[in-house]
């Protein structure tokens, strides 16, 4: 082997990137999985569920809109990360010995916080300014 | 350790698992294991949940390829923002080579597998027929596997000249310009076949006689000719390479008399095709293939797996060490 060689190739990939750097949210805003998560964590809790994990919400998503599909693991995970960095949602790793006692693997369970569960709560009422509904499933929307 | 419950374990949940090692490598451990968590424990829930429900397995596949597909885009995202655009992908300098090697082992044999058509003048309308017989997909399935091999062999050539310019930058070039040159001539075959093909559908029918035969005949034969080229231009390429391997301890060091082995073998062949020896000179040159992808496949291995060059013998450390 030469001694100093280069071992790396390195790849300036700041130049692809230009294009995703310009993509800026507002500040307050949540894209539709996230209010889609929020709103799955609020059902789950009104169903006694106060702690859920990423299988749940997916599959709570999919009865929720009547999708065929779930969410994809991409998707899911990486908003109930975002989720979670704004203080929707609270997470925990589950004692181990409960896992163990089930023979699966650990979950990561995710609990509404106050300021998430208000998020749901908004999200799921009816625009106020709205006008009267003439469509009785557009609240749903 | 805790004994998880097996739930029939799809393939399509090794796949995931694999591609979540993927677009988290070199990720910091922690960062890692939060997503290797997640992502086990969505699968088992996934696959106990649609198994209880009776789902079959091969269903359950698609349902976790498609979650696993759909999420790339996100993933990928979340990585270039983990990451931040002030950094750079540091591709190890050996497992770029080596996997580059190992791609040769199956890019060589398509390149220059023999059309499997006698080109002498006496039964060539047979032959013919035969080629019009097989099914049209399987003739377009061969002409796309030498135009994608065509392409790879060209960006193989790249590759390794980006790979090996630091080391060896005359080797490399010439090594690179050997192996994009057989892709190109790989490109070149694979557009005669799809014109003899063609030839072939067409005398079939019962149209173009004489004229047919005698056309098809010589671009099948130009065929050979460019397949032989390309052959012998990916011998050269790979024979650079183990040159420049052998020169900086890239690979271990035997393998260098692979490689010499393989050049006489293919010279040797060679010469016996000269001298009307066809026999002789078809053995040989299966010879000087097997040495070749045998180099290919060690070596490839070698440096993936990161060979740290000859191991230094206990007897000079001692006398370093005093």
């Amino acid at each position: 082997m030469l001694a100093g060689a280069n071992r790396y190739l390195p790849i300036d990939k700041r130049r692809y990137l230009l294009i995703l750097c310009r993509v800026r949210r507002k500040p307050d805003s949540l894209l539709p999985i996230e209010l889609a998560i929020l709103g799955a964590g609020l059902n789950l809790r009104r169903r006694g569920e106060d702690e859920f994990h990423g299988y749940a919400v997916a599959k709570q998503i999919g009865e929720q809109e009547e999708a065929r599909r779930l969410t994809a693991h991409g998707t899911l995970y990486r908003a109930l990360e975002r989720l979670e960095q704004r203080k929707l949602l609270e997470s925990r790793l589950e004692d181990p010995e409960i896992a163990s006692s089930e023979r699966r693997p650990r979950r990561r369970l995710y609990t509404l916080t106050a300021v998430g569960v208000a998020a749901a709560q908004a999200a799921a009422r009816p625009p106020t300014a709205a006008l009267p509904r003439q469509n009785p499933g557009a609240a749903a929307l | 350790m805790t004994a998880i419950s097996p739930t029939r374990g799809t393939v399509a949940s090794d796949i995931a698992r694999a591609w979540l090692r993927l677009y988290t490598v070199g990720l910091p451990a922690g960062v890692r294991e939060r997503r290797a968590q997640e992502l086990e424990s969505d699968l088992w829930e996934h696959e106990s949940d649609r198994f209880a429900g009776g789902t079959a397995a091969s269903m359950v596949g698609i349902e976790i390829l498609g979650r696993m597909v759909r999420g790339m885009p996100a993933d990928l995202l979340w990585r270039f923002h983990l990451e931040g655009p002030q950094m750079d992908i540091k591709i190890p300098f050996e497992r770029m080579t080596g996997l580059l090697l190992l791609s040769l082992v199956i890019l060589i044999p398509i390149a220059t597998s023999i059309n499997g058509y006698d080109t002498g003048r006496e039964g060539w309308g047979n032959e013919l027929s035969r080629l019009g017989d097989n099914p049209e997909w399987q003739r377009n399935l061969t002409i796309a596997f030498q135009v994608l091999c065509g392409v790879a062999l060209v960006g193989a050539g790249a590759g390794f000249s980006l790979a090996l310019r630091g080391r060896s930058r005359n080797l490399a070039t010439f090594a690179a310009f050997a192996l994009a040159t057989a892709g190109v001539l790989t490109l070149v075959a694979s557009a005669v076949y799809a014109m003899v093909s063609e030839m072939a559908t067409e005398y079939l029918a019962g149209r173009g006689g004489d004229n047919a035969l005698i056309t098809s005949r010589t671009l099948a034969v130009g065929m050979d000719r460019l397949a032989e080229s390309a052959l012998v231009l990916l011998a050269t390429g790979v024979y650079l390479l183990a040159f420049a391997a052998a020169r900086h301890a890239l690979v271990p060091s035997w393998l260098r008399w692979v490689a010499v082995l393989s050049a006489v073998l293919l010279a040797a062949s060679v010469i016996a095709d000269m001298g009307a020896a066809d026999g002789a000179a078809w053995g040989l040159l299966g010879g000087a293939l097997v040495a070749l992808l045998l180099w290919l496949l060690v070596a490839g291995v070698s440096l993936l797996l990161g060979y740290r060059g000859p191991a230094v013998p206990r007897h000079a450390l001692a006398a370093e060490t005093a």
